[in-house]
């Protein structure tokens, strides 16, 4: 029954394993075999739902599913809790975190230069747009009108 | 759409009452490949009980096909698991037993230290179990009741006492896990 990882077992193998006529050594190959192939994954579930079907007695235990929907609701619910608790330390952390580095900041007088730096610029700002104000203080916008206007009578004269 | 399209799309939508009939439908399928693979009840319950955990929660990655043939594979997967874990401790006991001599003659303070911080952890890790299980726990373990007098306490049967100790204790070993 030794095979080569290239192969696959017979369905009469799988027979055999699946009504214990192997022995450990082989059941545990066969077992590391299945776990990697689809086909005898296939052939191995096919005689094991037969075997459900043909099975005189349920092996399954009184209460099983009320014991599964217990463990489904119950371990849901601690997730939860579990998920959000973590939420919670993450978000104390981050404003913790925040706050360490804004009293940084302002303690190490980053702000102020920051703000001196921006005050500076204001000033060049405000000196640009004199200098642009000067440029145009004869009004172009008006001398534009005027001369589509102009421009118009022309051609209506003629 | 037939009914179990729609009870998969319950599921997912958040109703996880409909699962129940996933249970019922496939728990005698589940059960015959954990028991095969497993050998005893027990063992072949807690590893069923792993396969519908284990689909309920991989529900979304479920493609359509053959849900049967799903399930089975999920079975297949967790019955062996349980059984190389059991053979791999079982191996573990042997081999910690022929220590067991020698390393009581060699605890040092190091160890004295790290057993109270594992201690403090488990204590840690108890306080953040489900209800259910956290009183299962102390009852068995603290106060030493048997399955007996704990399944007349809480009003449950002896097998619902084995299930809540056995999930205690596979929670605690992941989020023991989680924290190393």
């Amino acid at each position: 029954m030794r095979m080569s990882k290239k192969l696959h077992y017979s369905l009469i193998e799988w027979r055999a394993y699946r009504d214990n006529l192997v022995d450990d050594n082989e059941s545990e190959k066969m077992q590391n075999h299945l776990l990697g192939c689809d086909e005898c994954m296939e052939n191995y579930l096919t005689l094991m739902e037969a075997f459900e079907e043909t099975a005189q007695h349920s092996p399954v235990l009184d209460g099983f599913t009320e014991r599964v929907m217990e463990i489904i609701y119950e371990e849901n619910r601690y997730e939860r809790a579990f998920r959000l608790k973590n939420a919670r330390a993450r978000l104390i952390t981050y404003y913790v975190s925040a706050a360490c580095v804004t009293l940084l900041l302002v303690s190490s007088g980053v702000f102020t230069l920051m703000f001196n730096g921006f005050a500076k610029f204001d000033t060049q700002i405000s000196m640009v747009s004199s200098r642009t104000e000067s440029i145009f203080t004869s009004g172009w916008t008006d001398k534009l009108v005027d001369s589509t206007s102009e421009i118009l009578n022309i051609s209506q004269k003629k | 759409m037939d009914s179990e399209e729609l009870i998969i799309k319950n599921v997912l939508r958040g109703d996880d009452e409909a699962f129940r009939h996933i249970v019922e439908k496939y728990q005698g399928l589940v059960f015959s490949i954990c028991l095969n693979t497993l050998k005893n009840h027990y063992d072949a319950e807690n590893a069923a009980q792993e396969t519908f955990l284990k689909a309920y929660r991989s529900l979304y990655q479920y493609n359509g096909r053959s849900f049967k043939s799903w399930i089975g594979r999920i079975a297949t997967s967790c019955a062996i698991d349980l059984y190389r874990k059991m053979k791999a401790k079982s191996q573990e006991i042997q081999f910690d037993e022929g220590l067991e001599i020698r390393d009581s003659l060699q605890t040092t303070v190091q160890d004295i230290i790290i057993e109270r911080e594992d201690r403090e952890k488990v204590s840690h890790l108890y306080r953040s179990l489900p209800g259910i299980y956290k009183s299962v726990v102390e009852k068995y373990y603290i106060e030493g009741m048997s399955y007996q007098n704990i399944a007349l306490d809480e009003n449950i049967s002896i097998k619902t006492v084995e299930s809540r100790l056995y999930r205690a204790k596979k929670l605690l070993k992941e989020r023991w896990d989680e924290d190393e």
